[in-house]
């Protein structure tokens, strides 16, 4: 494609200064600052983890034989269909957080904890109404490269590069800590070995698979997540009998429970508990 | 070559349509889910008492339906930009690119 001039040597540096973005991710993750504790080595969610990890490696390797062009690395050959790219997007978008964080933070602080998942979700239809089209049009790889074509090339791509490994690098930061102690509350690692084990898996995939991989991970991962979610979701309406209402006043009833035994008077729980 | 079927396709009447429509028709979306959900930041920020009222006897309030009602509100309107992205856009351009490049 036309559209991927860049030489071979700029490339390089890239994939350079991405490692280099994930590798000083990985170094500011370091310190271990959370509050999970760390679990007796659960051999059963190793086990899992395991066989879901090995599962998308062979789907990395699979989609690494099929990677031989700039084009198949960056957009999958083109062969990746609209239903496809959606459910990848999707699983991009729902991380661990709509699973676990924002329903831990509507339970905590109610009503503030929903007015952050609407918050991340208003700005993707903008992307769609005001630019998606016009980069599908142009037949792009990236927003750099669209800004590229119209205008001069260099400043262009230095500032876009540099704007995207000061966000991806701090994206990371919080995304592998949060990987970081997930797993060592579930497998009764070391924080530090978590860490070091997502952030060499993250690389596996992106730089062996290119975008087939990472889509299809990312289509397993989102079907995993809607499937989960709407069973968790389906589950406890069905205990409090499909009536929100219930389902509200029983998390509130729990909250004013925990209140009262943290030794709190009556009113202060009821008022704690809403 | 290409510079000619770039003045082609920008002189094409078709092209000229596709552009006006699509362009106004994203930022009039735009502009409504920025109503929308300033609205509801606004409502949240300056007019709290009226979003915690309960609904009835129990313990929901009022900011719940509509704070799942901004969530399906930008369900519905993406749905609705894609449906028309996917039926009249894409005819056009289809339009365009046949009468272009015949």
């Amino acid at each position: 494609m036309s559209g991927f001039n860049l030489s071979s040597n700029a490339r390089r540096v890239l994939t350079l200064a991405t490692l280099c973005a994930v590798s000083f991710a990985a170094w500011s993750a370091g310190a271990d600052l959370g509050q999970a504790t760390k679990q007796a080595t659960n051999w059963t969610a190793i086990g899992m983890f395991g066989t879901f990890v090995v599962f998308t490696l062979f789907v990395t390797k699979w989609a690494a034989a099929k990677t031989k062009s700039a084009s198949d690395f960056y957009t999958a050959g083109g062969g990746i269909t609209g239903f496809q790219n959606g459910l990848a997007i999707a699983g991009d978008y729902m991380s661990a957080a709509s699973f676990l964080g924002i329903s831990a933070a509507v339970m905590a602080s109610g009503f503030d904890g929903l007015i952050y998942s609407i918050g991340f979700l208003v700005g993707w239809p903008v992307i769609t109404f005001l630019m998606a089209e016009r980069l599908r049009n142009l037949g792009k790889f990236t927003f750099a490269d669209v800004a590229a074509f119209r205008f001069s090339q260099t400043p262009v791509r230095v500032f876009a590069a540099s704007g995207t490994l000061v966000v991806v690098a701090f994206y990371l930061i919080a995304q592998m800590v949060g990987a970081g102690q997930l797993i060592k509350l579930l497998f009764g690692l070391e924080y530090w070995i978590a860490v070091v084990i997502v952030g060499a898996l993250m690389m596996v995939y992106v730089l062996f698979g290119g975008m087939t991989a990472t889509t299809w991970v990312q289509i397993i991962k989102a079907c995993l997540l809607l499937g989960g979610a709407s069973f968790m979701a389906l589950s406890v309406m069905w205990h409090f009998g499909f009536s929100p209402e219930a389902m509200f006043a029983g998390a509130v009833k729990i909250k004013t429970d925990l209140a009262l035994k943290d030794g709190k008077t009556a009113e202060v729980a009821a008022a704690l508990g809403q | 070559m290409e510079a000619d079927l770039v003045t082609r396709i920008a002189n094409h009447p078709k092209y000229k349509e596709l552009k006006a429509k699509r362009t106004g028709f994203g930022w009039w979306l735009t502009l409504a889910m920025m109503v929308v959900y300033y609205g509801f930041i606004m409502l949240v920020a300056f007019n709290k008492p009226f979003l915690s009222q309960r609904l009835g006897e129990g313990v929901m309030t009022m900011g719940i339906p509509i704070g799942f009602g901004v969530i399906v509100f930008t369900v519905v309107i993406t749905a609705y930009y894609v449906n028309r992205a996917n039926s009249e856009f894409d005819e056009l351009t289809d339009a365009i690119s046949k009468a272009v490049l015949k």
